[in-house]
């Protein structure tokens, strides 16, 4: 039975968890905007676009968050690549706490006293993690200055490398070229700024990351107006690809391009996968997609993460009733396929006022009283199954 | 199958944009019946003139735009190619009524739901403003809006997406038309909401026993919507016949690529099969077979001639010299899948 499931995950081109390793760690994340109104622009109220939501990706995997609008997937990948600064949550890449990197240096300082230091100091404190206990070490050998300066020390040279390792593809490939710049210098800005190659080496590096991508080289020189959308995209690929990456977030990266093309940029980030080992976070709306393209699924609703498996676990045996929904509500491209057809009533809420207890429970075909009372903490129900339910599999 | 009277048929169809780089040949001949009670599934990529087709129908093409000498639109028995206008607006939303994509486009910002469905009633039926707003408040608790008496009152932008998709079927339905064009009804929505509106058009459907013409780039959609298929590309129709017939056996190369190139909840994939190439601009289409330059099944004579509609078997028509070639290569897909 183990070995069964440790090949399935292995053709999904996962490896086997013991020998799994951590490359992000997203915990606890919270993201609010403030809606601001009247002549002082006080803050009358807070969009709670992500609402404390955690998941990890491992090396060389395909994690995809899917979920409808408004769930707060976008922000999830803004947030981590610190587009948008964290409310509050950790951002954890290779057992590195980076969620500081973009602060000022004094708030850079005051968030590691405030999240490690002050605990450190409590008697009878316990390590609950891997990086407490890795910074608590550090803590006792080195004392307070030693742990501030181990985090916050050269901050520009730890933020110049954060930039390099994750990278985004976006969704929109008309807006996110620069229409005056030709695709040499788009694509060579990157490793330039980070003196990855010298200026002599552009046109060799240039030309063959859009080999790579399906774009014959001489087509540098051109402006992005002169490609169609699919080449956009892959142009938009090979500029994340080239600054050696070690994690891509493709936020809805097929979601513009027509079905025939779609299939086309998909395998070509397969294919790119398995030559340059790379780890994606997939997010989409789509779940035929991401059941595709995936080897482990974050479900979202307003917020929250819902559900986490594996691909098989997720399609196989969804728990929560809203991914249930979810994959029913999808049209299937077989007329004669017949499904147990789940319509949910209502639109999704407003993330201001987000509902009582659970998020999805006014939508909810099962929900029962406690619902609408206590929020459901994300547990495992099975091995590497997390499910937010209070009656996980009811529906 | 019995032979029934057509209730829409288009005719060698041809609309041509005279644009200052040359003639766009968006819709370039093309043919299909609707019958009553139908609905009928236009399915292709951007740029196949399958938006165009429904806007040619409905006679609203901008003004670079031409229908072609030639060209038959019969409704009824009446070419509405050769209606005045006057003639044409009482058909419009009367007869034939029309629900696009953007609702929030479509729907006019300055006027409450209900001034805009009431606009259509009183336009073409004889009742007063008071009967009028009557219907309209009857109209919007059909298409399952909350609480219509207030809702009536309100302007499209209070409204969520999906609310104003159904206030825009609501008006398009207050006529009883027996004609409904539906052109990507539900690409702007998520899709649980897809779901809902999709589920409330079969229904009003059934109830009005209107035909549907479902314009789509959504495969899965089609499957689950449609009666009959047309699948367009670069303004022809390459394939056409019953739904369950085109997914099971499609007899053109590119419903078929089509078809094996979308990631799919029900069957386990290896690899998605994609076409080559890109969809082409319409002012360079390929000499012969507008497909031929993306086609894995082309000889020689594609290139040269434009092969004709012909019916393959009974009731089923495909654009393709070759078509017989995709049973083989069905059967070695199917032989991967099973490896």
């Amino acid at each position: 039975m183990m070995e069964n499931r440790q090949a399935v995950t292995q053709t999904n081109n996962s490896p086997a968890k013991s020998e799994r390793e951590v490359l992000l760690r997203i915990d606890n994340l919270v993201k609010h905007f403030p809606i601001r109104a009247g002549v002082f622009k006080r803050i009358v109220a807070w969009v709670k676009a992500v609402d404390g939501v955690s998941f990890e990706v491992y090396k060389g995997e395909t994690v995809g968050l899917v979920g409808e609008s408004g769930c707060g997937k976008t922000t999830v990948g803004m947030t981590l690549l610190r587009l948008y600064e964290p409310t509050s949550g950790r951002i954890i890449v290779e057992g590195e706490d980076t969620t500081h990197y973009f602060l000022p240096a004094w708030k850079a300082k005051k968030y590691v006293r405030k999240t490690y230091i002050e605990r450190f100091k409590e008697s009878g404190f316990v390590p609950k993690d891997d990086i407490d206990k890795k910074y608590y070490d550090i803590f006792t050998k080195k004392g307070e200055k030693g742990l501030i300066e181990y985090l916050t020390g050269d901050l520009q040279a730890k933020r110049l490398a954060f930039r390099r390792e994750i990278q985004i593809v976006f969704q929109d490939p008309y807006s996110s070229l620069n229409p005056r710049m030709r695709i040499k210098n788009i694509l060579a800005e990157g490793p330039l700024t980070h003196k990855m190659i010298t200026k002599e080496q552009v046109i060799d590096t240039v030309g063959k990351a859009l080999q790579e991508v399906g774009i014959h080289p001489t087509h540098m020189y051109r402006f992005p107006h002169e490609f169609s959308g699919g080449q956009r995209q892959r142009i938009g690929i090979a500029r994340a690809l080239l600054m050696n990456p070690k994690l891509i977030i493709a936020d809805e990266a097929v979601a513009a391009l027509d079905v025939s093309i779609r299939s086309q940029v998909i395998n070509l980030m397969m294919d790119l996968q398995k030559e340059h080992d790379l780890t994606y976070l997939f997010i989409s709306h789509d779940l035929s997609l991401i059941k595709y393209i995936s080897s482990r699924v974050v479900v979202m609703y307003l917020g929250k993460v819902v559900e986490t498996a594996t691909k098989k676990e997720l399609f196989d045996e969804p728990l929560h009733p809203y991914t249930k929904a979810l994959m029913s509500a999808i049209p299937v491209p077989n007329p004669e396929y017949k499904k147990q057809r789940i319509i949910l009533q209502g639109d999704v809420p407003s993330p201001v006022n987000p509902p009582s207890g659970c998020p999805f429970h006014p939508r909810c075909p099962v929900a029962k009283p406690i619902c609408s009372k206590e929020k459901p903490e994300l547990r495992e129900v099975k091995p590497e199954h997390f499910v937010a339910c209070h009656f996980p599999g009811s529906l | 199958m019995e032979k029934k009277q057509p209730l829409l048929s288009v005719r060698n169809l041809r609309t041509y944009f005279y644009t200052e780089d040359g003639v766009v040949k968006a819709v370039d001949g093309v043919d299909f019946d609707v019958y009553e009670g139908e609905t009928l599934g236009i399915v292709g990529e951007s740029g196949s003139g399958k938006s165009v087709t429904s806007l040619a129908i409905m006679r609203l093409l901008d003004p670079k735009g031409r229908i072609e000498e030639g060209s038959q639109i019969i409704f009824n028995g009446k070419n509405l190619l050769e209606l005045s206008e006057d003639e044409m607006r009482k058909i419009r939303g009367n007869d034939i009524a029309m629900i696009f994509q953007e609702p929030m486009v479509a729907l006019n910002p300055v006027f409450t739901i209900g001034e805009q469905i009431m606009e259509a009633i009183l336009l073409h039926q004889d009742v007063d403003k008071k009967t009028a707003r009557q219907m309209a408040i009857e109209m919007l608790r059909k298409v399952g809006i909350p609480e219509p008496e207030k809702r009536v009152d309100e302007y499209p932008h209070e409204l969520s997406g999906g609310m104003r998709q159904r206030a825009m079927i609501a008006m398009a339905l207050s006529c009883r038309p027996k004609l409904l064009i539906a052109d990507e009804p539900t690409t702007a929505l998520d899709v649980t909401i897809q779901a809902q509106i999709l589920e409330l058009m079969k229904e009003l459907q059934q109830e009005y026993g209107m035909a549907i013409i479902l314009i789509t780039h959504d495969v899965g959609v089609i499957a689950e919507n449609a009666d009959r298929v047309v699948v367009m590309y670069g303004g022809k129709v390459m394939e056409t016949t019953d739904v369950k017939t085109l997914f099971k056996k499609p007899k053109h190369p590119y419903t078929w690529g089509l078809l094996n190139s979308i990631p799919r909840l029900d069957v386990e994939q290896e690899r998605l099969y994609s076409i080559p190439g890109m969809v082409p601009d319409p002012l360079h289409f390929p000499p012969g077979c507008r497909f031929s330059n993306r086609c894995d099944f082309k000889e020689e004579r594609c290139i040269i001639e434009m092969p004709e509609l012909v019916e393959v078997e009974p009731g089923h028509y495909s654009r393709c010299f070759f078509y017989h070639k995709l049973e083989e290569a069905q059967k070695i897909l199917k032989a991967g899948e099973g490896a």
